[in-house]
């Protein structure tokens, strides 16, 4: 894992990536096909599968501790790959560490990731890089609340 | 203009072919452009609903925004240097071709295939070939260490992208000059050469004077395409970085509309970007035709 500063507490890395979202107003043949994919998608040949081919981490604990079992972690070409689960579930998440849920979240993620650049690159201060990417942030967040005013939000 | 205008006896038939053609347009591209002036003026929920009308809110958001004019800069900056040197290299290559160097008739045939080459694949060429830490360019770093990286070095991303974006406009821009003289009679190029100018002064004073049409043209289409068709080459290559150095304005449509779903705000870029092309050859037909002469 990577180091951290000296009197820093390590927290559990952040989960990021895609997620799979299962919209209303459908109907109910759709809700059960809807659930036979989530399903599979989740089913533990799946899971296995996903990680093997791709270096991604498995997306379920089940699946983690199924492929430490039967040695997936020590073979050669593999090994190492669990450092991801071990980062992301070294402390139990709080409230900044559980991921994050915003509306227009990629949006806003690429305001950070454009403001770390600038700061990277010595354009700016982190300081001023990150107070930007708040300032940004929030304008994108004012779009979106008045965009889906009057919506009630799962 | 009077004299006869060419009618078809065959009117409905004539109608019968094009209309596939039209549809395709219609559904590609006058649907689409009109779906988004609407959506300019509402903001649009990005999984479907009620959208609201907000009138010139979109437009007043983007305008207001430092970073669309630094977009804006960016694409005139990428625009106007990607036309210059591809422009500058098809003149050059299609000069050598005309006086029949040698091999020329092999080059006239070769040079023309980088235009077949689609964008995202031109990205991923220059991508690899320009890696800073693998490519065949990351030689500089040897020699020179730290020289050369566009994911770290804005000036050297728009380097990049220019560069990848001319290497394809060349092929089109060298088949169209080509044409242009070799349409010159040999006899004037000829004289001028007995009078005694070099291949310099008889460009310059005789060729270009004379393919001028092609030259108006082939600047209006590569000011036209680097605006509306870079958009492969940027999301390959450099994705907008580093620190938005190489954020075109249609890189910046795509991300705010297709990632950040936020469709009005990419509406309305998409309006001010099509108008500002228009502007541009507007002012390219004003100022720069008038010293066009066609013969």
């Amino acid at each position: 894992m990577l180091p951290v500063y000296e009197g820093f507490q390590r927290h559990n890395s952040l989960v990021g990536g895609a997620s799979l979202w299962v919209m209303q107003g459908k109907s109910r043949g759709e809700y059960q096909a809807a659930a036979a994919f989530l399903d599979y998608v989740a089913s533990r040949a799946e899971v296995e599968w996903m990680p093997t081919v791709t270096g991604y981490i498995p997306i379920t604990n089940a699946a983690f501790r199924h492929m430490q079992e039967t040695g997936f972690y020590s073979r050669p070409g593999f090994a190492g790959r669990e450092t991801a689960i071990t980062s992301l579930t070294f402390t139990p998440p709080n409230e900044n560490t559980r991921g994050i849920r915003l509306g227009n979240f990629t949006s806003i993620r690429s305001e950070l990731t454009s403001e770390m650049q600038a700061a990277y690159t010595g354009q700016k201060s982190v300081q001023q890089a990150l107070d930007d990417a708040v300032a940004r942030g929030n304008q994108i967040l004012r779009r979106f609340e008045q965009t889906m005013r009057g919506r009630q939000l799962p | 203009m009077s004299g006869k205008r060419v009618t078809f006896k065959n009117f409905w038939l004539a109608i019968l072919l094009i209309l596939p053609q039209l549809f395709l347009v219609f559904t590609f591209f006058y649907w689409p452009a009109g779906e988004a002036l609407y959506w300019a003026f509402t903001l649009e929920p990005p999984f479907g609903g009620e959208q609201q009308w907000v009138g010139w809110q979109n437009f007043e958001t983007v305008f207001a925004d430092p970073l669309y004019w630094n977009s804006v800069k960016r694409s005139l900056l990428f625009a106007f240097s990607s036309t210059a040197l591809a422009m500058g290299i098809g003149l050059l290559l299609a000069s050598f071709v005309d006086r029949q160097l040698a091999g020329y008739k092999v080059y006239r045939f070769i040079y023309f295939w980088p235009y077949a080459v689609a964008a995202p694949a031109v990205g991923l060429a220059f991508r690899f070939i320009f890696a800073p830490d693998a490519g065949f360019v990351s030689a500089i770093n040897v020699w020179f260490p730290g020289l050369w990286n566009p994911a770290l070095d804005g000036f050297d991303a728009m380097v990049l992208i220019v560069l990848a974006n001319a290497w394809s406009m060349v092929a089109y821009n060298f088949i169209f000059f080509l044409a242009g003289l070799q349409s010159i009679p040999r006899s004037l190029v000829e004289a001028g050469a007995m009078d005694g100018a070099g291949a310099v002064r008889r460009m310059r004073d005789l060729q270009l004077p004379l393919i001028a049409p092609t030259f108006f043209f082939l600047i209006v289409i590569n000011i036209t395409d680097s605006f509306v068709n870079s958009f492969g080459i940027v999301d390959i290559t450099t994705g907008g970085g580093p620190a938005r150095a190489t954020d075109l304005m249609v890189f910046k449509i795509y991300s705010d509309g297709f990632k950040g779903k936020d469709y009005s705000l990419a509406a309305a870029q998409s309006l001010v970007l099509m108008l500002m092309v228009c502007a541009l050859t507007f002012i390219q037909f004003r100022f720069v035709e008038r010293r066009v002469h066609y013969s």
